[in-house]
């Protein structure tokens, strides 16, 4: 079996789940999986698989025109008969000429393959070419993020009602998500569940007692992103200095929002308490985590969260906002708590009632989370998933 | 005597940009008409200004036309002033032909070389350290703006601006900071106090609107401006609805902003079902926003960080009531209870209560608020003082 997978880029060394996928089937018998990749790079470290590269658009109007003009051009020549199957599809399906041109260009670089599945890694990645495999004669299967599946579509109202209709398969990593697609007219039968998954061995319980010191220690590993509701976080944590909790928290992660959240924590005032370690390694991450009692999660839109999953296998205390997928990662009360998003009241009074539970009841919780996430989010256990999604009942 | 000697000084307003933003264009204005000779250098954007006789514009236009005036510039420099000339190229290394970097540093500098101010007033502090020269080089006076941004949250994240603040700013002439807030932040990084002025933002009165204007709505309109920010309080304004919504005060919020509709907002609004209750308006001009004031039932400010919000003053010279957060400089403009609502920032069950509140004033209670509000902007955020005090930090320095 063939498996084109669409991805924007060679996946980063934090994007473990996909290179994970593709190393498995890469090594399963009879089973070859390429990269469709949209953004050209040279990334040398890259060796689970083949990489085909799409044309490069990037050097400014005038001069993409032409590169454009002679991609298209050059697609004709070695691909006629697919170039023109696929104008067509295009046309059928409502794509004006100028975007249906841009689709064959985008798409150029699989014509020229033989597959027997084009999987698009993410949602936004299939919008425009919903008809490149049928062109190829190869199924099309479509995963959805969160990003995808939650906000892309605010923005870009109807953008994936071709993909609904022409896609095979679709992968997703919630039930929430699977009845969002039902509802949009998918049949139940295309939509596969495949939860995130985590290899437990490497994260597991370092067996340390908590709030040892006196001082909490949180952690929330996640980029400086507003999906990812930090801002909110440091509000609650403010109402916790002011019930008199004295409380150590590291954010693990970079991005857009530092400015405004280095601004938040030092107006709330508590600056002296928060620290922004940046993009760090595994196993500084893994060491971090290690470190905490608590693990946050506030965020105001998660497709699933495979971070939740490392924390709640790892034995910390897990409070999470019940966005999402996050509702079917974490079980209210049974392995960590789900306080509603945007309530900065709500979360730190929830934080603060954890710190007054007795011992038993704190190890319950831990020991619920760590059988919980071994028994159903491992990743040993998934890799079969992978499989029986690719083979059509 | 300090103001009738002030009128002859060749003062430069440099903000980068011709025109520049409302706050600086007034500034502008009335020191020409003061009788101050204001020279503006920096980009022209858009279609030409007018100005008055004794403001003289030097400014780069983009293209073709602004690179021969370049060419010319250069030239009355090098054959007019040649020790002028020499000085600069000391300065920047080389001469304005080395390459294209380089001709776009001539383009920038030459101007203000050329027709040399007596003061050149740097409105924004990230801008602080590349005009220093003039004053090492050519002894021109130094006065910095200090404005919201540039000095609140910009070096928190920023150590490389950190530095620069604290290395540059102790060596400006004088300076002015448009709120107690911001000059308290600024000393942070070295400005003293005693050459600082607090000056803050002037407004052109308009005649106090008649009470009839401010009628009561059925449903309560809340008018809000500003750009999608983060520091503008987006999201704590949409939490506030949702609570209003909860407790059953219809209540609708229209948003006049400028630029591209972030996702963040859109998604919030959606995810948190308020697009019934949230308009979204795109730009209008300054005069618009000022006319369609007397559609609402307020104004509010959900900001997190602001220098003053310029739109409340407008507000309160309009007599649109406000409701505003405690951030920046905004305790110097309101009063809770006196002349506005003051709510503590980023606390949106307060200002959902603020909102109660406003709505629940008796009729006359609301009209003496007004009333003071429009007193706090003649008293202290006209133009007429506001020009006199510049006049005053200007002469000051001579």
């Amino acid at each position: 079996m063939r498996i084109g997978l669409v991805v924007a880029g060679i996946p980063t060394y934090s994007e473990t789940f996909l290179r994970k996928k593709i190393a498995y089937l890469q090594g399963c018998k009879e089973t070859e999986i390429m990269l469709l990749c949209d953004r050209v790079s040279t990334d040398k470290d890259w060796s689970l698989c083949k990489v085909v590269f799409n044309v490069s658009l990037d050097r400014g109007h005038f001069i993409s025109g032409i590169v454009f003009a002679y991609h298209l051009v050059k697609t004709l020549f070695l691909h006629p008969l697919r170039f023109v199957r696929l104008l067509r599809l295009n046309r059928s399906s409502g794509m004006p000429v100028k975007a249906n041109l841009i689709s064959i260009v985008r798409s150029s670089h699989m014509l020229g393959l033989s597959l027997d599945w084009i999987h698009f890694a993410f949602g936004t990645l299939a919008v425009g070419r919903e008809n490149v495999a049928r062109v190829i004669g190869a199924k099309m299967a479509v995963s959805f993020r969160g990003f995808d599946h939650y906000v892309f579509p605010l923005k870009n109202p109807g953008c994936y009602r071709n993909v609904f209709q022409k896609a095979d398969k679709f992968h997703v990593l919630s039930r929430g998500m699977q009845q969002d697609l039902i509802r949009s007219g998918v049949p139940l039968s295309r939509v596969t569940v495949i939860t995130p998954a985590i290899d437990v061995r490497q994260f597991s319980f370092s067996g340390r007692p908590l709030f040892t010191d006196g001082v909490v220690r949180i952690v929330t590993v996640a980029r400086l992103h507003w999906i990812k509701g930090l801002e909110y976080t440091l509000e609650a944590l403010a109402l916790l200095v002011e019930m008199g909790v004295k409380f150590r928290y590291i954010i693990v992660g970079e991005g857009e929002e530092k400015e405004r959240l280095l601004f938040a924590s030092h107006q709330l005032g508590i600056a002296s308490y928060v620290s922004f370690v940046g993009k760090v390694s595994h196993d500084q991450v893994t060491s971090f985590m290690e470190d905490a009692d608590i693990y946050l999660q506030y965020s105001i839109q998660e497709g699933f969260c495979n971070a939740v999953l490392e924390a709640q296998s790892m034995g910390l205390l897990c409070v999470v906002s019940d966005a999402d997928g996050l509702k079917e990662n974490v079980v209210h009360e049974k392995t960590g708590w789900i306080v509603p998003k945007r309530q900065p009241s709500a979360l730190a009074h929830r934080i603060s009632e954890i710190l007054k539970l007795n011992p038993s009841a704190i190890s319950a919780i831990r020991e619920n989370a760590i059988a919980r996430v071994r028994a159903q989010f491992d990743l040993a256990f998934q890799k079969a998933a992978f499989l029986e999604f690719y083979s059509l009942d | 005597m300090a103001i009738l000697m002030a009128t002859r000084l060749k003062i430069a307003v440099y903000s980068g940009t011709i025109p520049s933003t409302p706050f600086i264009e007034r500034l502008i204005k009335g020191l020409a008409m003061e009788g101050m000779n204001v020279l503006l250098f920096g980009s022209i954007q858009g279609r030409p200004q007018v100005y008055s006789a004794n403001i003289h514009v030097v400014g780069n236009r983009k293209g073709i036309f602004g690179v021969l005036a370049t060419f010319g510039r250069i030239a009355k420099l090098k054959i007019g002033t040649p020790e002028k000339y020499k000085k600069l190229k000391g300065h920047l290394g080389s001469g304005p032909f080395s390459s294209s970097a380089q001709f776009r540093k001539w383009q920038k500098y030459v101007p203000v070389v050329l027709y040399l101010p007596d003061i050149f007033h740097v409105q924004w502090a990230k801008a602080a350290a590349e005009w220093l020269f003039l004053q090492t080089i050519f002894g021109v006076k130094m006065v910095l703006s200090l404005r919201g941004a540039h000095i609140n949250y910009s070096p928190l994240a920023d150590g490389k601006l950190r530095e620069m603040y604290r290395a540059v700013l102790p060596r400006y002439d004088a300076y002015h900071a448009v709120s107690e807030a911001i000059l308290a932040e600024s000393i942070k990084y070295g400005v003293e106090k005693e050459r600082a002025r607090v000056i803050y933002s002037g407004l052109e009165l308009p005649l106090f609107p008649k009470d009839e204007k401010h009628t009561n709505y059925s449903q309560t309109k809340l008018l809000v401006v500003g750009r999608m920010h983060w520091k503008k309080g987006y999201s704590h304004l949409l939490d506030c609805l949702r609570i209003l919504k909860g407790k059953g005060v219809p209540t609708v919020a229209t948003i006049i902003a400028g630029g591209d509709v972030s996702e963040e907002f859109i998604y919030h609004v959606h995810d948190a079902e308020l697009g019934e209750v949230v308009e979204l308006r795109g730009s209008l001009s300054h005069a618009e926003v000022i006319r369609q004031m007397v559609n609402y039932s307020a104004l509010l400010l959900p900001s997190v960080e602001e220098g003053i919000a310029n739109v409340v003053l407008e507000a309160m010279s309009a007599g649109l009531p406000v409701i505003s957060t405690d951030c920046g400089g905004m305790r110097e403009v309101i009063s809770d209870g006196t002349n506005g609502f003051l709510v503590p920032v980023r606390d949106t069950e307060a200002m959902a209560n603020a909102v109660v509140k406003m709505i629940t004033l008796p009729r006359e209670q609301l009209n003496q608020m007004r009333l003071n509000a429009y007193k706090t902007i003649v008293q202290k955020f006209n133009l007429a003082t506001n020009i006199k005090d510049f006049v005053r930090l200007y002469s000051s320095i001579e």
